[in-house]
Parts: C-alpha cells; sequence; structure tokens
C-alpha cells in the first residue's frame, strides 16, 4: 500500500503504564481494508467494531497558545450526544485526555467559544484554563471521519488495547485517506514493538505521529516566512506588512463578535507596529501609497482607543472586587459597548475596507526598491542604532520627578524600538541584543504602569459626576480606587530609576554605536 | 487529586461493583481515574479486563518509593487507569507492618501521582487490617456500601469506630445503600429506619439487580451495556453525590480553578497598554 512519510518523524513508542503510554499511529494513501487489520491485530474475546461517523474540530487561541504549550484539544462531534467530546493531547508529559464536550449542536457553528462551552466546568477546565488565560477558542482546523473502534484483547479476554481508525470523508489530496491509531494497555504493551512492524512490513502502512491535525498544518504550507539578513530590504519591510495585515484581518472577525477584550488588543498592537514600521523603515519603500497607509494606520489606531481604554479600566476596577463599585462598573460596561458599536460600525464600514484594500497594495507593490537597494541588515543595524539614540537622549535626562509626559515620550520610543529589534531579530540575534531587549521590556513594564495609571485617573475624574450621584458609597470606592492608582503610579515612579541606568549602560551605547559604525550605504 | 476508598468491614455488599462503576462513570465524565485494586481477590481487576499480577508484588509496591506508577495499566476506557490486584496482596499487612509510618504509606505512595489524575478509587478488602487503615488514611473521602440488613448495619458502626480512631484530618463517611431489594419487608423498614437515623446517608440507593449481576459475564461496567436501568441510573445519582460532597470549591480537587479574567490584562513590553497615543 503506498504511502509517504509523515509530517514529523515518527516517535518511538515508549512501552510505558498508564496515562503516559504512547500509542502507535500510522498512516495510509488509501483505505485499510478490514480484512487487514483482522489479520494483524490481536482481536481474540469476541470485541465488536464500533463505527461512527465524526466531525472534528481542532481549536485554539487566536495566538496558539495550546500549540505553544505542546497540547492540542479537538472537538469530536457524532450523531448521539455521548460521543460529544474533546479529546485533549499534550498535557502532563503527552498523555491523551478525553471529556465530554457540552456544547450545544446550535452553536457549533459560532465564531469561537469559551473554555468551559467545550470541556465543561471540570479539571479540564483547570488544567487549560492557565495555558489559555481567558481567551476565546476558536476553530482552527476541520474534517469528517468514518471512525471504526474496537477493543484488542487476549484469548482470556484481558484487555490488550485499542485500535482506532479513521477514513477521511471528503476531497483533500495532500492528506493520507487513513488514520490508524493503535494504544495497548497492560500486558498489551509488549506486543507493541512486534504489532509495529507487522502492520508496516506486512500492511504496508506508514508510521507517523500527531494524527490529522500534523497533516493538516503541513497541507496548510508554512504561513511565516522568517526574515533573511541577506535579502533586500524593502522585500522583507512588504513582508513584515503582509504579516501584521493578516493579523488585523483575523482578528477583526473576533473584535466584532466581541468574544473576547484580546482581538482588540491583538488588532490594536499589529497597527500600532505597522504603524512603528512605516515611521521607521517605511522610506525603503517605493511609492506614495506609504504615506497614505500612514494616515490610515492612524486613524485605525485612534478607533481602537475608546474601547482598549475602556477594557483596561473595567479590569482595573472588576479586579479590586469592591462590592460598591458595581454601580460604576455597570456605567463603564455601558460606556464600553457605546465604544465598540461605534468601532464595530467603522470596522464593517467603507473606509475601513479601503484602508486595508490600500494596506494590502502597498504589501503587494512592485515598483522599483528604495535608494541603494540596502539589505535588512544593513538597514536594521543603522535603524535600530538610531532608535536607540533617539531613546537615549530621553532616558538620559529623566529622573523620578520628570514631567509626566517626558516619561510618555520615553515610552513612546521604546515601543519603537522594541518593535525594530523583533522585525529584525535574525540579523540582530547576539547577546547584547538579548541584553537589550531584556533591559527594555523591563523598562516598558514600568512605563506602562506609569502611564496606565495616568489614563485610568483621567477617565475616573470622568467618573466623578456619575458617583456623586449614586451616592456616597460609591465616591468612597471611586476614592479608593484612585487612591490605588496614585500608588501603583509612585511606586512606578521609585522603580524607573534603576531600569533607566540599565538601559543607558555604556555596554549598551557601545554596541549600539557599533552597529551605526558599520551600517551599509544609505538607504 | 481526590482518593475515595470503597470500604466495608463485610464482604459482599457491593464494594467492588461499585468502585467500578464510579471509576467509570467518573472517566466518563472527564476525571484522569485510577482504580488501585487493593482486594486479593482481584475482582475490579477482572471486571476491567486487567491481569491480576504486580511485578515485585505487595512489597515493592509499599517498600520502593515511585513503583505504583511503573505498575499502572491501561483499561478499556478513556481516563480510566487500573492498578491491579496480585496474589501477594494477601501478604500486604505484613510488609506494612514492617515498615514505619505504616498507616500513611499508602498516602506517600500515591502521592506523586497527583498530577496525574484528578481521583484514585480504592477497591479496600472486607477486612479489619493494616491495609484497612492505610487506604482509610488516604483517602479524603470513604464510601460504606450498606445493605439494609442487620449485620451489615452493625459492621456500618464499627467503620465508624475506625474511622474515629485515626489521626486527624479523617475522612468524611458517606455510607449507601447497597443490594436492596424493594420486594422485601425487612430491607423497606430497615433502608426507612437508616435514612431517619443516618443524616449522611446517600440519597442514591442502588437496588438488588441482574444488571450489576451481568457484569461478571460481560467483564464491564454497567453501563457499557445496560445504561438505562435502575441500577445504573442509581449509580450515576451516587456519583454525583460523591462529586456534591467533595465540594467544588475554588482549587479543590474537584472544582474548578476559577480562570483569568477575559478581559485586557496589562502585561507589559509587547504593547499591552491601551494608551500610547
Amino acid at each position: 500500500m503506498a504511502a509517504r512519510e509523515g509530517p514529523r518523524s515518527a516517535a518511538t513508542p515508549t512501552p510505558t503504564s498508564g496515562r503516559s503510554r504512547t500509542p502507535l499511529e500510522f498512516t495510509s494513501r488509501g483505505p485499510i481494508p478490514a480484512a487487514i487489520l483482522r489479520d494483524l491485530l490481536p482481536l481474540s474475546g469476541g470485541a465488536r467494531e464500533a463505527v461512527a461517523v465524526i466531525d472534528h474540530r481542532w481549536v485554539d487561541t487566536f495566538d496558539r497558545r495550546l500549540r505553544r504549550a505542546g497540547v492540542t484539544l479537538q472537538l469530536t462531534w457524532g450523531r448521539s450526544p455521548e460521543s460529544d467530546r474533546a479529546e485533549i493531547e499534550g498535557v502532563d508529559g503527552g498523555s491523551s485526555w478525553s471529556v465530554p464536550c457540552p456544547l450545544p449542536r446550535s452553536r457549533r457553528n459560532e465564531h469561537g467559544w469559551q473554555l468551559e462551552q467545550l470541556v465543561g466546568e471540570g479539571p479540564a477546565t483547570s488544567v487549560l484554563g492557565p495555558l489559555i488565560g481567558g481567551r476565546a477558542l476558536l476553530p482552527i482546523a476541520r474534517m469528517r471521519t468514518r471512525r471504526h473502534t474496537i477493543s484488542l484483547r487476549d484469548t482470556r479476554g484481558r484487555a490488550l488495547g485499542e485500535a482506532r481508525w479513521e477514513e477521511r470523508l471528503g476531497a483533500r489530496r495532500a492528506i493520507p485517506r487513513t488514520w490508524l491509531r493503535v494504544t495497548m494497555v497492560g500486558e498489551g504493551q509488549r506486543l507493541a514493538k512486534e504489532l509495529r512492524s507487522r502492520l508496516t512490513q506486512r500492511g504496508g502502512l506508514q508510521p507517523s505521529s500527531g494524527g490529522w491535525l500534523a497533516w493538516l498544518d503541513q497541507a496548510g504550507g508554512p504561513r511565516v516566512r522568517p526574515i533573511e539578513p541577506g535579502e533586500p530590504s524593502a522585500e522583507a519591510v512588504r513582508r513584515i506588512l503582509r504579516d501584521l495585515l493578516d493579523v488585523v484581518s483575523a482578528n477583526a472577525p473576533g473584535v466584532l463578535a466581541d468574544l473576547d477584550a484580546e482581538f482588540l488588543h491583538d488588532l490594536r498592537v499589529a497597527v500600532r507596529r505597522a504603524r512603528s514600521a512605516v515611521k521607521l523603515v517605511g522610506d525603503c519603500l517605493p511609492g506614495a501609497g506609504v504615506a497614505r497607509l500612514a494616515v490610515d494606520l492612524r486613524w485605525m489606531g485612534d478607533l481602537t482607543t475608546p474601547t482598549r481604554d475602556m477594557d483596561v479600566l473595567l479590569q482595573a476596577l472588576s479586579s479590586t472586587g469592591d462590592a460598591a463599585a458595581e454601580p460604576l462598573l455597570r456605567h463603564l460596561a455601558g460606556r464600553r459597548a457605546q465604544a465598540w458599536s461605534l468601532l464595530a460600525a467603522q470596522i464593517r464600514g467603507p473606509r475601513w475596507k479601503t484602508a486595508l484594500r490600500r494596506w494590502a497594495a502597498v504589501t503587494h507593490g512592485g515598483g522599483p526598491p528604495g535608494p541603494g537597494g540596502r539589505t535588512v541588515e544593513e538597514l536594521a543595524w543603522e535603524r535600530a542604532a538610531r532608535a536607540y539614540r533617539r531613546a537615549f537622549r530621553i532616558a538620559a535626562g529623566l529622573g523620578p520627578g520628570s514631567p509626566a509626559e517626558h516619561f510618555h515620550s520615553l515610552r513612546k520610543r521604546c515601543k519603537e524600538l522594541r518593535y525594530l529589534l523583533e522585525f529584525f531579530a535574525p540579523a540582530l540575534d547576539g547577546g547584547e541584543y538579548r541584553e537589550l531587549l531584556t533591559v527594555l521590556r523591563s523598562l516598558q513594564d514600568c512605563l506602562g504602569e506609569f502611564q496606565d495609571t495616568q489614563v485610568q485617573e483621567s477617565e475616573l475624574l470622568k467618573l466623578a459626576p456619575m458617583a456623586a450621584t449614586a451616592g456616597p458609597e460609591v465616591v468612597l470606592a471611586l476614592g479608593r480606587l484612585d487612591h490605588r492608582l496614585r500608588e501603583r503610579r509612585e511606586l512606578a515612579r521609585r522603580e524607573v530609576v534603576p531600569r533607566l541606568q540599565a538601559f543607558t549602560q555604556p555596554k549598551l551605547r557601545r554596541w549600539t554605536r557599533a552597529l551605526a559604525d558599520s551600517r551599509g550605504p544609505g538607504c | 487529586m481526590l482518593t475515595v476508598a470503597v470500604y466495608n468491614l463485610k464482604g459482599g455488599v457491593g464494594k467492588t461493583s461499585a468502585a467500578v462503576n464510579l471509576a467509570f462513570l467518573a472517566a466518563r465524565d472527564g476525571y484522569r481515574t485510577l482504580l488501585w485494586d487493593l482486594d486479593p481477590q482481584g475482582g475490579a481487576t477482572y471486571l476491567l479486563r486487567g491481569r491480576p499480577k504486580v511485578k515485585g508484588g505487595a512489597r515493592s509496591l509499599i517498600n520502593r518509593p515511585g513503583q505504583l506508577e511503573q505498575r499502572v495499566s491501561g483499561t478499556e476506557f478513556d481516563n480510566l487507569d487500573l492498578l491491579p490486584a496480585d496474589r501477594s496482596y494477601r501478604g500486604m499487612d505484613l510488609v506494612l507492618d514492617r515498615t514505619s509510618h505504616s498507616t500513611r504509606r499508602l498516602l506517600d505512595q500515591l502521592r506523586p501521582l497527583e498530577s496525574r489524575y484528578d481521583l484514585v478509587l480504592l477497591d479496600c478488602p472486607p477486612s479489619s487490617s493494616l491495609v484497612s487503615q492505610a487506604a482509610l488514611r488516604a483517602a479524603r473521602l470513604v464510601l460504606v456500601p450498606v445493605i439494609p440488613a442487620t449485620l451489615s448495619w452493625r459492621t456500618l458502626n464499627q467503620v465508624t469506630g475506625l474511622v474515629k480512631e485515626l489521626k486527624a484530618p479523617r475522612p468524611v463517611l458517606l455510607p449507601f445503600l447497597s443490594l436492596v431489594d424493594r420486594r422485601r419487608r425487612l430491607h423497606r423498614e430497615l433502608a426507612e429506619q437508616l435514612r431517619t437515623g443516618l443524616p449522611s446517608l446517600a440519597r442514591a440507593a442502588i437496588p438488588i439487580s441482574s444488571a450489576v449481576e451481568q457484569m461478571g459475564p460481560r467483564r464491564s461496567p454497567v453501563h457499557t451495556f445496560a445504561a438505562g436501568t435502575p441500577a445504573a441510573v442509581a449509580y450515576q445519582d451516587l456519583w454525583a453525590e460523591v462529586r456534591e460532597a467533595t465540594a467544588p470549591g475554588p482549587g479543590g480537587a474537584f472544582g474548578p480553578t476559577p480562570a483569568p479574567p477575559a478581559s485586557a490584562s496589562g502585561k507589559a513590553g509587547g504593547g499591552r497598554r491601551p494608551t500610547g497615543r
């Protein structure tokens, strides 16, 4: 039977017991005749074969938090409610785990779901919740299969394991037709090695691992191509903008569905990063479209600000657990809803679509490259050095008593520098690069805290008239919150000094100077 | 991880059937479950199609740390693992007697499994021995099947006495009626007396049922072949009460850990702030 290599190298099964057992997995380009399996698998003991058509959905957060933790969450929906399960793999050293999926049939076509809707309030929520961090789960892949399940037993009726094979229904030529998983338990684990060779040599099956999802991933192709230090800078900048446009497009439906606040956050950050890219390295792209894009990006960013500010303030207020603040929360939730409807209307509107079209045109635009036709490496060295210099000049003049506007200016410069460092990481990576990134993150934390409390305080001031009419308890709750914000801001002021010193240390200055000195011909 | 012992001094009261069915129901509901068949008769091992053999026997399990994990075997059911019985468990008392802190030994041996299982069910042998004491010490909840008969009632009092002799923290006792035959007047009367005289008695009562007897020849939990029968429903009710009794407090073994709020978190660095205009 013809078969091709699996998307990942086949894992050698480890015959350990209990939950950490590793199943044997195989694929085949064609169907596996049941007769072959009956011949090759230990099927004594009168075990019956169960057959069911299964709808599979693989879900993850938008930013693939489960994937990064090595976990897959697959929903399998059959005809009966008992067959609706959520199958979790990769938790606790790779073991598999199956829990009931309580999601009603009527809600299966929604854009995304909360974890509890998919796995209930049981132990799976306790384990996956911290990985997901409150984000919504979105479908990332889907498939329909016919699943055959059969128990493997020895001649005395004792359990040896289970074989499950699934035939893909529907046309997807890049993906194998059949996937077989044999899980041996107890005494059956001793047979695993022999069974593996029997199924590959006599059954003609191809060892595989990762299940359908690995194949679906491969069929989708690589999404992001990393930046190469030696490639032309114009092409790299276009790709950076293209990737950010993808992030914006992918998050917009989540913002419109208002599934969780992180969709808006991710969209907003992508817009801001694109603004920085246009500002700092946009001159490498030809055409007037870049100037227009800068205006569009500013408009898009400003659109998101009111809703995001409300999100953060709501979060701050609800985390206090102050019952007296309930009227404030309700009032803020109302204002947030208002801001969100304005935002949603704009995202659905023509200007948003035009802006995205213009953005796409810039990323696909041809024409001659910018003056000089520099490589990514040369551009990265020069611009990173320049961005550091600009931030350094502000940082060197700051102290705990400096005006808030100066902190805000430094914060913006630091963001630009950080984005640059992240865009061009392959061209800059090294000891000092990583140190600068660490120092920068720490400084940004502090500056962010300072700015957040500042913004939240001004928002609280707007709530004062409302609190006065709501009663003295609400006024006191507002006062308590304001006091906490002041404390946080003062702490941030105190903590900023050592972080500024770390950022302006001579070692990092020397490194950025060296970058500037080795820069190539002008862009 | 929650450890539940199914225990009664008296034999033939439905301990093993209860342990197997509850383990199956917990696993079906998504709880990573381990059933430890401590009874050398190996009833639970047989019903779950396991091999009644543990490498190294009781001595190795009790004396060598980390051995339980190595000896756990899977079953045909998702989320359900089995630590099978072994003939050497007949001498487990002697092995425990030779160890220090003998009654704490099972608790200590189970500790490494905490991250792997949400529920451990101990199917205890019908005796008053060191093994039973160690099992009671390891458990947070003890399920006591009680047949509505005078002798069975008497043994419930003895179990209560045994638990009282344990050092704190003592497990919670959840007695439940088992093998109830509603056709017999004595069963009906005693069941009624128990209900009024014993407030902690579970609401669920497992009826005497041929479906439960069928577990033997079919070697499978009752829900796999007779899901709608009164016995299957009664086990489901009992499982619901076990979940209730183990209190779904935040961070508890059965309680969901409160998820972080789904709103904007202010992680800094990656542009996680609302400002920056």
